[in-house]
């Protein structure tokens, strides 16, 4: 496991004493603590620049939605109780609903 | 792309936290159906950063939604389950499963109250808690339509449902001691 390579306790010493061997210690747990923090900061930056790079922002995608829904409305649309809107014209419907 | 800053760093933060969560739930796993041998003093630090990074990127997925001006919510909406009008369900299940994981995570340190016995018994509904976690990625998530998403989270998600069944299974074969 990479996480734990090159951690200061792969290092032999000859007959450490206890005082040495909790330093040895506390060395090798900031070290992980602190390439946990490492990866899990990369993986946020890189989560954060591969979504504003997609572009799509959820928001704007539901916006969008309602307006062309909107546009979609005419004299032969119908709507029932359900949140359901139906447009029929040119022997062809259209369905869309609210999510 | 201003305006969507918060939208997009709990976003962001999200996907962190599940990346996180799995590691640490699969390292938890590992540990715990004695899959491994030796240096489990390091695995439980790296397991025990792992839970608290997760901890760190659920407040922050949590946190930034409240500067999303799209959405608006209240602090109310999003650390009370089923409170939020914005997909009830989904968004329930995501602040249970937070609350869930940041309480059995958090009770690491209060264990010699709790008694190791019964906190090891309590901590074992983590792995609960990260599945309603993974339900609220793939059933709310803005991002969950997409294959970045869907490719990232089966890369973390399945080994550790595996190395679940495994332990739920009890087919564990206990490493034999140096």
């Amino acid at each position: 496991m990479w996480f734990l390579r090159n951690c200061p306790s792969m290092t032999r010493m000859p007959a450490p004493t206890p005082h040495e061997r909790l330093a040895a210690r506390a060395r090798r747990v900031a070290l992980l603590r602190r390439r946990v923090i490492a990866v899990a900061c990369a993986s946020f930056a890189l989560a954060w620049a591969v979504i504003a790079h997609a572009g799509s922002t959820g928001a704007e995608t539901a916006a969008n939605a309602s307006v062309a829904s909107g546009q979609e409305t005419d004299s032969s649309t119908t709507a029932n109780d359900s949140g359901t809107v139906t447009s029929n014209d040119d022997g062809g419907t259209l369905t869309t609903a609210q999510s | 792309m201003g305006e969507h800053v918060f939208w997009i760093t709990s976003r962001a933060a999200g996907v962190t936290a599940l990346l996180c969560a799995s590691a640490a739930v699969a390292l938890g796993l590992l540990m715990g159906g004695r899959f491994v041998v030796g240096r489990r003093g390091d695995l439980k630090t790296l397991h025990e950063s792992l839970a608290l990074a997760t901890l760190g990127a659920l407040a922050v997925h949590a946190l930034s939604l409240l500067g999303d001006g799209y959405l608006s919510p209240s602090l109310a909406d999003v650390t009370i389950p089923f409170v939020s009008d914005y997909h009830r369900m989904w968004t329930g299940f995501g602040i249970v499963a937070g609350w869930t994981l940041a309480a059995l995570g958090l009770s690491y340190y209060a264990r010699g109250r709790i008694g190791p016995a019964r906190w090891k018994r309590l901590h074992r509904f983590t792995a609960l808690a990260w599945l309603l976690g993974v339900l609220h990625a793939l059933g709310e998530g803005t991002d969950a339509g997409t294959a970045w998403f869907l490719v990232t989270a089966a890369a973390v998600v399945l080994p550790t449902v595996a190395l679940l069944a495994v332990r739920l299974g009890g087919t564990a074969v206990p490493a034999e001691q140096p």
